[in-house]
């Protein structure tokens, strides 16, 4: 296998690959050579491979919530984003063994799964820090210092580069696209939480209650 | 409401009344409020006689085309013979958009109401309310307010005691700006990849799980209700210029100006009053230098475009841009131009779906020039390549991501040339500022 990076198109390679993200690279093969190249640059992730045991997510009262969640749609295809959503709440990521319950809980294929996670930039393909920051850098934000923000929380973290997470574990930092609350710069985003008007001169007692 | 400001007295306050009042989200403080009193009103008529009633006021999409919301409605099938579907479109992710979010924080029931009455209109049975994943806050608080509208029997299969089925679910999405886009939107729904689908056929005909949908922004549905209340006449006359854009308008304000927000004016209003008299002028005294009037898609205005362009559709035409979303961005004079608008490109780089050709490699390459330019190592030629590129990115995809990445660079390269040339002659050198790429 021969891995082709195409430098014209890394534009958001660090966004991309802080996430983990995979966008179904393209793949052709001529006759002794198999190029991979995404469209956005990077190399092909590699297959995360499992030894334990898998523990299902869809198991009790996880299994009869999307049970409900069914019975809103017509089709079975449907639950995949929200079903993807439980994985990730519960697991904090999404595995490929992860994807390959998805599928068989809702008769897809695990590849489907694998093309649909890898289209949504929320879903995580990896492990991430406990605290998975994510800053507004987009024109809006970035007219009113969301770069200064950025490099305050990569200082105060410990985080070497974005996407990469902190020596100890707890912060995982990544630029995002608009978040949707550009008059409340700079707005992030810590797991779950929503921050509006952050400043480099808050983020140390920002990351206080992310501990 | 200029929330989260004191409204001012220039505002028209329709949508926006209730911002910053808790107690309106809640069943009970919007019933006293006076909610809930058009659900029941449209649900007494018939639903074309609605669907007449929004198409005489002139209402027309908030969520960027500003296709006329009645004509739209009325594209559904008469005759039923099949389910369908009403798509609320809670997407918001167009850099400088940030009204919808409000909408459901504030008023969660506001849209619930409004969503039913579409809903009834169009004679679905379902809708779907598809909300962008980092939307958190405003998820956890529609979730409350639908479930208690369930509770209350607003919804369900006997809504509001008529027999009639009325039934809303939210749809999660998870972090794609190309969501937003109508039929990008459905095929997310249907738990697919967010790629925007070939026109025709048309949603109305074929959308949804293959049913007919409509599909409406937030803002588009929220004023639905009032027009309800209060008539389709007062909602025309709510008019400052152009005739043909009628109503109340939430723009979202944002970047170098004092006092950023949502504010609600009246179709026509001034974009110089929006700016200088509501939102305070720009910070610390600087001046105004460019302003996208409708979200990141839109062509940039330079000052004096700006202080004459009237907020309306035709308005913004005339300046030759958009009103789009309504997100408006204003650069003050100390803004790098070049620096923004790669940022822009670099956006739509990253959220296009890669479907179609000239968008995958157009902004890609668009954003690749751009830092090549801004790094110092430009080419004299690379302008009219910018231009070119542009060119083949405008008209000639399956949905209009491609020409809303040309729109800023075309218009900042026709408006700004001079900056541009700056970093191309050496004259500015490289500000080596940013963390991005
Ligand atoms: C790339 C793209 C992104 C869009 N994003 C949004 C969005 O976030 N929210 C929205 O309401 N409409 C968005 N739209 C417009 C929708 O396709 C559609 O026109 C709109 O939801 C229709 O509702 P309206 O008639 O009420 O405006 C987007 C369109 C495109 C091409
Ligand atoms: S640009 Fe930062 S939230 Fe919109």
């Amino acid at each position: 296998m021969f891995d082709v990076r195409c430098p014209m198109l890394d534009t958001s390679l660090r966004d991309h690959r802080a996430r983990g993200v995979d966008t179904e690279p393209f793949e052709y093969r001529t006759s002794n050579i198999e190029y991979r190249i995404s469209n956005i640059g990077h190399r092909a992730t590699i297959m995360n491979t499992h030894t334990a045991p898998y523990d299902p997510v869809f198991t009790g009262e996880t299994r009869q919530r999307l049970d409900r969640v069914l019975e809103r749609y017509p089709t079975k295809r449907a639950a995949l984003l929200p079903a993807l959503w439980m994985v990730q709440e519960t697991r904090g990521w999404i595995s490929d063994a992860a994807m390959t319950e998805v599928a068989e809980v809702l008769e897809l294929t695990p590849a489907y799964v694998k093309g649909v996670v890898t289209f949504y930039t929320m879903y995580h393909q990896h492990p991430v820090g406990k605290h998975f920051i994510q800053v507004c850098t987009t024109t809006p934000c970035n007219l009113c210092g969301a770069e200064e923000v950025v490099r305050a929380l990569l200082k105060h973290t410990g985080c070497r580069e974005l996407g990469a997470t902190s020596p100890d574990g707890k912060y995982t930092v990544t630029e995002v696209e608009c978040l949707g609350a550009c008059g409340f710069a700079t707005p992030i985003m810590v797991g779950e939480d929503f921050l509006e008007g952050v400043t480099a001169e808050k983020v140390p007692e920002v990351l206080k209650r992310y501990q | 409401m200029g929330y989260p400001h004191q409204p001012h007295a220039k505002e028209t306050v329709v949508l926006s009344q209730y911002f910053g009042d808790p107690e309106a989200r809640t069943y009970q403080g919007w019933v006293k409020r006076g909610g809930y009193a058009a659900l029941r009103t449209a649900l007494a008529r018939k639903p074309a006689e609605i669907v007449e009633i929004v198409k005489e006021s002139g209402l027309r999409g908030r969520g960027g085309a500003g296709f006329p919301t009645g004509l739209k409605w009325s594209f559904m099938p008469k005759e039923k013979s099949k389910p369908h579907y009403l798509c609320c479109n809670a997407d918001e992710s167009e850099p400088g958009t940030f009204k919808d979010r409000e909408i459901m924080r504030w008023t969660p029931h506001g849209l619930i109401e409004a969503c039913a009455i579409a809903q009834y209109a169009i004679q679905a049975e379902v809708t779907y309310i598809y909300i962008r994943g980092e939307f958190t806050e405003p998820l956890a608080i529609m979730q409350r307010a639908l479930d208690e509208a369930y509770r209350e029997g607003v919804l369900g299969a006997n809504a509001m005691g008529t027999g009639k089925r009325l039934d809303m679910y939210l749809h999660r999405g998870a972090g794609a700006y190309i969501c937003g886009e109508e039929t990008a939107l459905m095929n997310s729904i249907e738990g697919r990849r967010g790629n925007p689908r070939i026109r025709p056929p048309f949603p109305a005909a074929v959308g949804v799980f293959g049913m007919p949908t409509t599909i409406n922004n937030v803002e588009t549905l929220a004023a639905v209700p009032h027009i309800l209340n209060r008539g389709a006449a007062w909602y025309k006359s709510l008019c400052l210029s152009n005739p043909k854009s009628t109503g109340t308008k939430l723009f979202s304000v944002c970047g170098h100006v004092r006092r950023p927000g949502n504010y609600e004016v009246t179709m026509g209003f001034p974009l110089k009053d929006l700016l200088y008299d509501l939102c305070g002028g720009m910070r610390g005294g600087r001046t105004l230098k460019a302003c996208i009037p409708g979200g990141s898609s839109v062509p940039i205005l330079n000052r004096e475009e700006t202080e004459s362009c009237l907020l309306d559709y035709e308005g913004c035409a005339t300046q030759g841009t958009m009103l789009g979303s309504g997100g408006v961005i204003v650069f003050d004079d100390s803004a790098d131009m070049v620096y923004q608008i790669m940022r822009l490109a670099r956006f739509y780089a990253h959220e296009s779906c890669a479907q179609c050709t000239q968008c995958r490699e157009g902004t890609a390459w668009v954003t690749k020039i751009l830092q090549r330019i801004l790094a110092g190592d430009g080419h004299q030629k690379d302008l009219d390549l910018l231009l070119d590129l542009s060119e083949q990115m405008t008209g000639k995809t399956i949905c209009v991501l491609s020409d809303s990445c040309a729109a800023p660079v075309v218009s900042g390269i026709r408006k700004f040339r001079q900056e541009f040339e700056a970093y191309l002659t050496g004259a500015r050198r490289p500000a080596g500022a940013g963390v991005a790429v």
